[in-house]
């Protein structure tokens, strides 16, 4: 009876201490999942957060180079505009000076060449001559006649023509017949040049 | 007779003991469950705080590279600006040949 007795107890305490054991093994397993579980997520969560960083961090260089990009425009705009303003300027006060210039007795030389000049690219011939509206002074014709007859070959006369230009200085010289025309003004030669005139005074102004 | 009882009751006995192995090892199931659950709740809460940081960091890091790039800008356009007085300045002592140069082309001297 005790030996019976003993041997169930033995049995008992194999079932439990492997029920235990068994326990032990779901519980250490169980640990071992979450942490395998953290690990991951801590991987995964490690991946996204250098995501998050990369990505801000490209779109923040991506904008730091726009702003860099717009200051070395904005940069490049102030001195182009100084350089403008001064040229402009210089334009301004060379006009200011010609003006001037128009009041003064050597203005009718200066006169005198943008006439013979108009002159001589017509070819000579039976010509007119617009002065300004607001000149006084006689261009000596006949001299420059003879002078455009000596350059062209060309039998030249000139007269004073009633039109008048507005100007500030320099002439319109045609032919009588007007089927030529050389307009000799002062802003008529400044805009034919103005671009290439702009390019020197520029050199002028800025070369260093 | 009594062979058969004692028998009986042994497998009675044992039985009882298997009841209680599975009830320990069920309740090994349901702690180990537990744990589980646990980790997953604790991992989704080390994510979140994770990102989380990210975002400040990365927020962090964004202010950093635009202020720099707003000094840097701010410098760019500072110099141009000393740059061009300079050139204004410098230009003066040009002034008058440049006046010169259009005044001549002009009249054609």
């Amino acid at each position: 009876m005790k030996c019976l007795s003993e041997q169930i107890e033995k049995i008992e305490e194999i079932i439990i201490n492997e029920a235990k054991a068994k326990a032990e093994e779901i519980i250490t397993k169980a640990k071992e999942k979450a942490q395998k579980i953290l690990d991951e997520a801590k991987r995964e969560a490690e991946k996204e957060v250098n995501e998050i960083i990369n990505r801000r961090k490209a779109d923040a260089e991506a904008r730091a180079r726009r702003i860099m990009s717009e200051a070395r425009l904005e940069a490049r705009l102030k001195l182009l505009n100084a350089k403008e303003e001064v040229i402009s300027n210089a334009f301004d006060t060379a006009l200011e000076r010609l003006k001037e210039l128009c009041q003064t007795p050597e203005y009718k030389e200066v006169l005198e060449n943008l006439i013979k000049d108009a002159a001589i690219t017509i070819g000579g011939g039976n010509l007119e001559v617009l002065l300004s509206e607001n000149t006084n002074i006689e261009p000596d014709l006949s001299k420059i006649a003879k002078e455009v007859e000596k350059q062209t070959g060309t039998a030249t006369s000139i007269v004073i023509s009633k039109d008048k230009v507005k100007s500030i200085g320099g002439a319109i010289v045609r032919s009588l017949d007007q089927s030529f025309t050389v307009d000799n003004t002062f802003e008529a030669r400044l805009e034919r040049v103005r671009e290439q005139l702009r390019v020197s005074v520029a050199n002028v102004l800025f070369k260093t | 007779m009594q062979g058969v009882k004692l028998a009986s009751k042994a497998v009675e006995l044992i039985s009882e003991v298997e009841e209680k192995a599975k009830e320990i090892i069920s309740e090994a199931e349901k702690k180990a469950e537990e744990i589980v659950r646990q980790a997953k709740k604790e991992a989704e809460n080390v994510r979140e705080t994770m990102l989380k940081n990210a975002e400040i960091e990365a927020e962090k890091v964004w202010k950093e590279i635009l202020a720099k790039a707003e000094e840097e800008a701010k410098i760019i356009v500072k110099k141009a600006e000393e740059d061009a007085e300079k050139l204004k300045t410098d230009s003066k002592k040009k002034f008058e040949d440049a006046i010169k140069l259009i005044i001549n082309t002009i009249i054609g001297a």
